[in-house]
Formats: structure tokens, C-alpha cells, sequence
């Protein structure tokens, strides 16, 4: 193995990470099965390309062809995403949480309506936007290392560190701050956090909001490697789901160490002459079924049983 | 001075009752070699008038049989593409019961119920196409495919829980997808077979006489399906899946008493794959050719959305969601994607006021106005009065 598919095997490894990290605390926070975090993804990556588009004139005219440019232009795809993220997040709180939460059947209805939700933004993205393919402007530019007499691209370097940064500060926030406390607690036991006095309204909105802008620098950063397009959040969410389920719902090092090893199988199964590109999710399914017929929840997935 | 009101309780008034002669005894029919009978007949006297009154309890047999007989009365009538879709309605109808049957009645979550589908239909197809069966025997390897694959599909649902026996279901349909597009025979037709021999003769296919006979031939479907969830539902399997229905106290309960719950799933879930199976065979021969497209997420969110909007777990609910659904996706092909927003759009506001779906918004309501009227009773009766709120109901002047 090849220093040069490690480091593509840890690109797909660290925006699987980012996506099944979002949908791991959502469930086990919230209770809640984020179906509608594909179109969060689809929906930042058009913020980013539509607000990159817009204020690339008043970048160029402000700064001219410096560094100082580049900077400003890769600050306004992240936060533009970011924000787009947070901003889904807010109308999935509002839809999808706000009106059923303490209604019968409130998973199931979750998961429906953030179902319909994907497939309602999804679709009107097409309908609006077309089914053309957008370029964002590279955050991390053109280019490549050479390091031990592989190349590395920029933009994998950059995704790599990227979601890796970002993870960390999720996860130093959830560890740290009153507010990831709290998160911290409903994740543990949902009925005690409420009793020692945390609003499960209070509380989702964040949670819901800071998916959603995971999410959005999933966007961003795999915008980087392919293109922006409406369907281009059904791979990420159906990878995310995989792979949150795989490394067992609300355990977050449980879905890091999935996502690296199906960021791995992937890319093994890429170069391996016969499979090829095609048999590529034909190999995670199987192994998925295989892991999950020895481990049936998943690999981290104890926690369930230790909560009963 | 204040008028004093008066209200009136009383128990459904509106409702239509017989009135029988008090004096004749009652001869019920009854369904050959069983107890059943047809109709739920509730005799009561009424205590004010001293009559005797004879009511339906259970009326749903009877919109049933309304609906049921007006859909096929009514569909020779209209235009080809019309009776074309409701024959597509009448097959996916079929397939959301036999899905609602392993969701809602043995409470298995698979997402693999198109992928049987698919698998027996593809199998149907190729023996009568590769192996030279005729026709009638694509009826009997179908569900023989099926009831193979549901047994395998089956074996871990025992063992895996909920949302990861969803996902491996889901693994199970993309590997069926893959594996049909990368057949070798296949290549050239996309991964299609087409071609298949059917019960509707080769130079009516497309004609209306073709139409109409594949129409009759996807009702008898829907009409099969029913009489399974019936079967399955109001006989001993149904009792014994309904006791170990809801959470872990009360799988506990049912062991407890000599049920062996997971046997009866893995039965329920055993015979709708063979009938999907047979669903799968059909679906071949109807439209003469199947193609991967049947295994795809998106086929599988729209059945998906069919089942949530009529109510998840009800067999009318399976069957309006997918009379709403059908006809909303084939009838107005022309404004293109906009229909898949007004689905999903449908989806969502059904999801967020029902609370199961459209067919259980009737019961919503009358909780909701059961709730009010309690609240309004509990405000009027005043302190120290006679009757308490919840005895008002048995008072009858007041």
C-alpha cells in the first residue's frame, strides 16, 4: 500500500467522519434520524457557489490578484456553507422537532419528515438550479507536495486537516462548554437531564445547528475534490448513515473508527484491478452485513445495552 | 335572573340503526367450516324507547366492498392511460400490504421488500426467457424465489434490531442492484430482461383489450394481498404477533406465556416475501421486461411515501396512500419534478398534523373532541355537584 491511497483513503474517511459524527450525536441527543442531512449538504454547497459567485467582483476589486484575495475568497466558501449548514439545521429544529417532540411516534415522524424534507429540497434544487454541475473556487488552490516521492494534492491535505480541526473543536465543545454538558447529559440518559433541568428544546436547536453546519463543511471541503450539484448529498447521507449505524448509533469514536475503515475499504477496493469503481459500494454493503452479523450493534454499539 | 341550559347526553346520535322484531330469534350467517361470521351485527335494547336496535360495530367491511366494487365498475370507463394507471396502483397497492404486513404486523423494519420483488421478478423472467418456461410458470417460480429469499433475508432479523436490520436491508438491495447491472447477458440491454411471455396476449400489449385484461389481472392482485392481510391479521398469527406488538415488556409478557413471538414473525415475514414474490413474477409479465431500476432508493421512498401517507401499519392506509401517490407521480408526468415536491410536500404536512397518517386522522379527531368535551364538562359541573365528570357520561338526565 502506497502512501498516495492512504491519504485518499483518510480524505473519504474524514468527510464520512464529519457526516456520520453529525447524525451519531443527533440520534443519541435528540432521538432523532436525520434524514435531511444529504440536503443540507446539497443546500450549503449552493450557498457556498452562490455567494463565492456573487462577491468574487468585490473580492477581485478590493484586493486585486494578491494572497490576501485567496484568503478572503476561501474564508467566504467556508462560512457561507457553514452558515447555510446552521441555518437547515434551524429549519429541520422547526419542522421536524419543534411541532412533534412530545407527540406519539415522534422517531418515526422525525424520520419521515426530515425524509420528505430531502426529498422535497432536493428536488426543488434540481428544479431550480438544473441538473448542471457547479465548480466552487478552491479553498486550498491548485498544487500538489511531493513527499516521499508521492504527491499529495492541496485540497486532500487541506480536507483532511480541515474536518480533522473541526472535529476536534466539535468535540472540545461538547466536552467543555456548559452547552456540551448538557448535550453531553441527554446523550447519556434523556429522562435524568430532563429532571436535573435541561430543556429539550433549548437544547436541540444547537445541537441541530451545529450538525448542520458539520454538514456544511463536508460541503465545502468534498466540493473541493468533485462538484456541487442537487444530488450531490445522497452519496454523503446514505455513506453517513452507513456508517454512523455501523459504528454503532451515539458513539462518536465508534463512528470515527467506521468511517477510517470504510474510508480505507473504499480505496483499497478502488485500485484493486477487477473490482474497480463500480463494486465499491457492492464491498461496504458486504462488509457491513458481515460486521453487523457478528457485532449486531454495531462496532461501538454497547452503549445501548449498558443503558438498560 | 340566569337561564339555566340543559345539555343533552347522548350516545351517537346520528348513527343509523335496524330495528329488528325484538321477538324473532337471531340466525347470523356464518363464514363456511368456521365461527366467523360476515358483518359485526351488535344487538342492544335501547333503555328509553324499550326497542330493540340493531347496529354495525364495525363498519369497515362495508366501505371496503363500496370501494373496492366503484374502482372496478368505474375503471372500463376511462382513457387507456388512466386504466394503465390504475393497474399500476393495484400492483404497488399489493406490494405497500405485503410491506405493511412485515412492518406493521410482524414489526420487522426491512427496507429489502422491493429487492424481493425484484430478485423473484428477475428470476421469473429469466426462466421464461433463458429457460423457455411458459408463461403460468413464472406465477409458480416467483413466489418459489421469493419465499427462498425471504427465508435467507429472514434468518437475521432475529438477531438485529430496528434501524440496523433497516441498513442491512438496504445493503441487501444495492448489492442486488450492482450485481443485476453487472450481469454479462445483460450487458446490452442495460441490465433489463425484456421480451417476457404474458398472460396478455403478444398483439393486444399496449392495445385496450390488453389493457383492460392486465387491469383484471393486477385487481385479482390486490384482491390476493387482502385476503393475506386478512388471513394473517384477524387469525391466530395476528393474535399472537398483536400481544408481543409494542416494546420489550411486551416481547417479555408474551414469552412469559408460552408465545414464541420470533417464530411467528419469521412466518409472517416468510409468507409476504413469497407473496412479494408472486408480486415480482406479475410485475414482469405486466410490463413484459423488469429493469435494475426496480432495486433503486428512489422506487423504495416512493412506496415509502405511499405507506406514510395513508398511515404506516393500516391496510387502507397502504392502499389510499398509494391510490394519492399513484396518481400524483403517473397522472401529471407533464409537470415534471415538480410532482416528487408535491409528494414530498403531502408527506410533510400529513406527518406533522396526523399522527398516523390520513386514515388515522378520523380517530385523531375523535380523541381530540373526546379531550374537549371532557375539559368543557369537567369546567360546567359545578363543586360539590352530583356527578363527576367522568361518571356525566353515565347519568342520562341531567
Amino acid at each position: 500500500m502506497d502512501l498516495g491511497l492512504i491519504i485518499y483513503a483518510l480524505n473519504l474517511a474524514s468527510i464520512y467522519a464529519l457526516m456520520a459524527i453529525g447524525i451519531s450525536i443527533l440520534w443519541s441527543s435528540v432521538g432523532m434520524i436525520n434524514m435531511a442531512h444529504g440536503a443540507t449538504f446539497a443546500t450549503s454547497g449552493y450557498a457556498a457557489w452562490f455567494v463565492s459567485g456573487a462577491l468574487k467582483p468585490a473580492i477581485a476589486a478590493t484586493f486585486g490578484k494578491t494572497v490576501m484575495a485567496s484568503v478572503m475568497m476561501a474564508s467566504v466558501v467556508m462560512l457561507s456553507a457553514v452558515l447555510a449548514g446552521a441555518f437547515c439545521g434551524a429549519v429541520i429544529y422547526a419542522l421536524a422537532f419543534l411541532p412533534i417532540h412530545d407527540k406519539p411516534n415522534y422517531s418515526v415522524r422525525s424520520l419521515i419528515i426530515t425524509l420528505a424534507l430531502n426529498i422535497g429540497v432536493v428536488q426543488s434544487l434540481l428544479w431550480y438550479f438544473g441538473p448542471r454541475n457547479r465548480g466552487l473556487p478552491k479553498v486550498f488552490g491548485f498544487g500538489r507536495w511531493e513527499l516521499l516521492d508521492t504527491k499529495i494534492r492541496y485540497d486532500q491535505a487541506g480536507t483532511i486537516v480541515g474536518a480533522s480541526l473541526v472535529m476536534i473543536l466539535t468535540l472540545a465543545w461538547l466536552r467543555y462548554s456548559r452547552r456540551g454538558l448538557e448535550v453531553r447529559a441527554m446523550m447519556q440518559n434523556a429522562e435524568g437531564a430532563a429532571y436535573s433541568g435541561i430543556s429539550r428544546q433549548a437544547t436541540a436547536l444547537p445541537v441541530l445547528m451545529l450538525t448542520g453546519a458539520l454538514a456544511g463543511v463536508a460541503a465545502a471541503l468534498l466540493s473541493q475534490t468533485i462538484f456541487v450539484s442537487p444530488t450531490a448529498g445522497v452519496i454523503p447521507l446514505v455513506k453517513g448513515l452507513t456508517i454512523a449505524l455501523l459504528g454503532g448509533l451515539g458513539s462518536v469514536s465508534g463512528a470515527v473508527a467506521a468511517a477510517i475503515l470504510i474510508g480505507f475499504l473504499e480505496a483499497i477496493v478502488g485500485v484493486i484491478p477487477f473490482l474497480g469503481q463500480r463494486y465499491v459500494m457492492f464491498a461496504t454493503f458486504s462488509f457491513i452485513i458481515l460486521v453487523l452479523i457478528f457485532r449486531p450493534r454495531g462496532i461501538g454499539g454497547l452503549l445501548d445495552n449498558t443503558r438498560e | 335572573m340566569t337561564v339555566k341550559t340543559y345539555y343533552k347526553v347522548r350516545r351517537r346520535p346520528w348513527e343509523y340503526k335496524l330495528s329488528p322484531d325484538g321477538k324473532v330469534a337471531r340466525n347470523r350467517l356464518r363464514l363456511p367450516f368456521t365461527r366467523r361470521h360476515f358483518l359485526k351485527w351488535r344487538d342492544a335494547y335501547n333503555p328509553k324507547s324499550l326497542k330493540r336496535e340493531r347496529r354495525l360495530a364495525d363498519k369497515k367491511p362495508l366501505w371496503w366492498t363500496i370501494g373496492l366494487l366503484a374502482f372496478v365498475v368505474v375503471t372500463p370507463f376511462l382513457s387507456n392511460s388512466m386504466i394503465s394507471i390504475a393497474a399500476i396502483f393495484c400492483i404497488y397497492a399489493s406490494i405497500n400490504l405485503l410491506w405493511t404486513l412485515i412492518v406493521g404486523t410482524a414489526g420487522i423494519f426491512s427496507l429489502a421488500t422491493l429487492a424481493i420483488v425484484g430478485v423473484s421478478g428477475y428470476a421469473a423472467a429469466a426462466s421464461n426467457v433463458f429457460l423457455g418456461l411458459p408463461w403460468p410458470f413464472i406465477l409458480l417460480v416467483g413466489p418459489m424465489v421469493g419465499f427462498v429469499a425471504g427465508s435467507i433475508l429472514a434468518a437475521p432479523s432475529t438477531r438485529l434490531d430496528g434501524l440496523y436490520y433497516a441498513l442491512l436491508t438496504m445493503g441487501v438491495a444495492e448489492i442486488c442492484r450492482v450485481f443485476v447491472t453487472q450481469l454479462r447477458s445483460l450487458t446490452q440491454t442495460n441490465g433489463a430482461i425484456t421480451q417476457v411471455d404474458s398472460f396478455i396476449p403478444e398483439d393486444w400489449f399496449l392495445q385496450r383489450p390488453g389493457l383492460l385484461l392486465g387491469f383484471a389481472g393486477a385487481f385479482c392482485l390486490l384482491l390476493g394481498s387482502l385476503l393475506l392481510w386478512r388471513l394473517i391479521n384477524s387469525e391466530r398469527l395476528g393474535l399472537l404477533l398483536r400481544t408481543a406488538k409494542t416494546g420489550r415488556e411486551d416481547e417479555a409478557f408474551a414469552e412469559a406465556v408460552g408465545i414464541d413471538f420470533r417464530r411467528a414473525r419469521l412466518t409472517v415475514f416468510v409468507l409476504s416475501s413469497s407473496a412479494l414474490g408472486l408480486v415480482g413474477g406479475f410485475y414482469a409479465m405486466y410490463f413484459k421486461s423488469i429493469s435494475p431500476n426496480i432495486f433503486s432508493l428512489d422506487q423504495l421512498l416512493l412506496l415509502f411515501a405511499m405507506m406514510v401517507i395513508g398511515g404506516l401499519g393500516r391496510a387502507e392506509g397502504a392502499v389510499v396512500g398509494a391510490a394519492i401517490v399513484t396518481l400524483i407521480d403517473k397522472g401529471f408526468i407533464e409537470i415534471g419534478p415538480l410532482r416528487i415536491i408535491l409528494v414530498a410536500a403531502i408527506m410533510l404536512v400529513v406527518t406533522i398534523f396526523a399522527r398516523e397518517g390520513l386514515t388515522g386522522v378520523r380517530d385523531q379527531f375523535r380523541d381530540f373532541r373526546k379531550r374537549k368535551s371532557g375539559e368543557r364538562r369537567a369546567q360546567r359541573t359545578e363543586k360539590g355537584g352530583e356527578a363527576m365528570p367522568e361518571e356525566a357520561v353515565e347519568v342520562h338526565d341531567k
